[in-house]
């Protein structure tokens, strides 16, 4: 769905930008992504101070034999560094991702520490929010004994995903089941989302569905969707992004979070943010936002930084 | 043919002040400009203007790449690059413009990867045909020697290859005043035209260009 802002991505005058692959020779590609982001933030909230934080600070290492017959062997390492920097922990990096797999044409088998089907679900364009983006943010997007099934297809994608519980292992956790499609047809984008959720071993399991639409009208591009986990809470985003001028675009959105418990808030949350590329690297932009919530004790939160990507 | 060129070369004697248009080039978004005409094209900088993109009329071979924002998430995405190519075509006295479709996942990647599905347009909007090949380098990619490359790939028999940008050229020199005094002026000239004609037939289309150029600053 990050089509939502592809679709109104400016235009810049040479055009060019760059990945960054190393090595490429017998069959091997070696791959090095970077993403590096700093705000200097002021939270949504009450007494909430300015402070420069990081949101994005990974190093992206991707590796591929090709091994004849449209079969294809690969690695992913992924390293966040964003914690470190905050000083959230000390042990300098987070394994973000780490995984293998086998692709086959335009399927592909993966096995490992990687996202969920449903982590491809939402909508929204915040930089920073106050709510989660969507139910299957709420309920966990992520594990580290996954297996997923990735299919591209000319115009569908399918994802399914199967978190293992790992029960009395180092890594035992909760048990998850996602899947995740979405298909393009006239500048329209739909998809759909389920999870069946067991946080913990022996906990009760929880259901979420999700669907999204965007609509691609040239000028600015819509888009809506709505999740909900039973029992726990309904969730909606809409947004649009827009370009103001070639090298500017800008994104409004409000999501609504409502909670079956009595004993929650029911709360609504806007942003409106601003990305400036600049004309002669588009991998280099400026950016800001504001943000608010209707929730009682609440202020105005503000951000303004800077991203570079590789 | 012959005709045109005798009206070529007459036009060129009776109005030296005549301009030779070239051809630019304009990249759309996400496409990267990586050589011209057998020449690497410099980046531009935050400090430097953007170099211009300019070829001369007639067959013109580019080098281009199209970087996709690949989408990882919901809210992120990877940059990834497609192969290099190798793109020929003729053009006069127009922009052409290069562009790509707009992509965002893997299999758009392979499919474009696989079928160059390059658009290149006039400044009417015209598509221009083209014939298309691949620069491919086994090893480390950082730094790499697009005009080595394009070297080799124009001493082969792919269709994209333009073997005359292998072939060293003259360089008419514009240091020469044109307008000789008349005792140097030939007495055959019936001879000389024939020889003019001869030679610019014969002569690559860089070399055409060389003497174009040659004929509309050396006057």
């Amino acid at each position: 769905m990050k089509k939502l802002l592809l679709a109104v991505a400016v235009s810049v005058a040479a055009g060019s930008a760059s990945a960054a692959t190393i090595y490429e020779g017998k069959g091997l590609t070696y791959t090095l992504n970077g993403d590096l982001q700093i705000q200097f933030r002021k939270e949504v909230g009450k007494d909430e101070h300015t402070d420069i934080e990081f949101d994005d600070l990974e190093l992206k290492n991707h590796v591929s034999y090709d091994l004849g017959n449209d079969m294809t062997a690969f690695g992913r390492i992924d390293f966040g560094f964003k914690n470190a920097a905050d000083g959230k922990y000390d042990d300098g990096s987070n394994l973000e991702e780490a995984y293998l797999g086998m692709s086959f044409g335009n399927t592909s088998i993966s096995f490992g520490k990687q996202n969920f089907a449903s982590d491809e679900f939402g909508i929204e364009e915040a930089y920073e929010m106050e709510s989660k983006n969507d139910r299957f943010d709420a309920m966990g997007t992520s594990g580290d004994d996954t297996i997923r099934l990735d299919v591209e297809l000319a115009n569908a994608y399918i994802v399914a995903s199967y978190e293992m519980d790992a029960e009395g292992e180092a890594s035992e956790n909760g048990e998850y089941f996602d899947l995740f499609a979405s298909t393009e047809f006239n500048n329209i984008t739909l998809a759909a989302a389920y999870q069946n959720a067991t946080e913990s071993i022996g906990a009760e399991d929880f259901d979420t569905w999700g669907v999204s639409a965007a609509y691609d009208a040239g000028f600015a591009t819509f888009a809506i969707d709505y999740s909900t986990t039973d029992d726990v809470a309904d969730q909606y985003n809409v947004a649009s992004v827009f370009a103001v001028a070639p090298t500017t675009k800008m994104a409004i959105g409000v999501i609504d979070t409502d909670f079956d418990s009595i004993n929650k808030e029911d709360f609504t949350e806007w942003y409106a943010n601003v990305t400036y590329k600049f004309p002669t690297q588009k991998n280099v932009s400026l950016f800001a936002e504001i943000a608010d919530t209707d929730q009682s004790n609440s202020d105005m939160g503000y951000l303004a930084g800077m991203r570079l990507k590789f | 043919m012959k005709k045109s060129i005798t009206c070529l070369l007459a036009t060129c004697a009776l109005y030296p002040a005549v301009s030779f248009a070239d051809i630019e080039i304009k990249p759309s978004n996400g496409v990267g400009i990586l050589a011209i005409n057998g020449k690497a094209v410099e980046t531009k900088t935050f400090f430097s203007d953007l170099p211009e993109l300019k070829a001369k009329n007639g067959t013109t071979q580019i080098v281009v790449e199209y970087t996709a924002e690949i989408t990882e998430s919901a809210d992120d995405y990877v940059l990834e690059d497609s192969d290099t190519f190798v793109l020929t075509f003729k053009a006069a006295d127009t922009t052409v413009r290069v562009q790509a479709p707009e992509i965002s996942n893997r299999y758009d990647l392979k499919s474009f990867n696989r079928n160059a599905d390059w658009r290149l347009l006039d400044d009417r909007g015209n598509p221009l045909s083209f014939t298309w090949g691949k620069l491919e380098k086994e090893g480390f990619q950082l730094g790499r020697d697009y005009e080595k490359e394009l070297e080799e790939f124009n001493s082969t028999d792919t269709q994209a290859a333009v073997k005359s940008l292998n072939t060293e050229t003259h360089s008419f020199n514009k240091s020469v005043p044109t307008s000789q005094p008349p005792s140097n002026v030939h007495p055959d000239q019936k001879m000389v035209g024939q020889m003019l004609e001869y030679w610019y037939e014969q002569a690559s289309d860089e070399t055409k260009n060389n003497f174009k150029n040659w004929l509309e600053t050396g006057q």
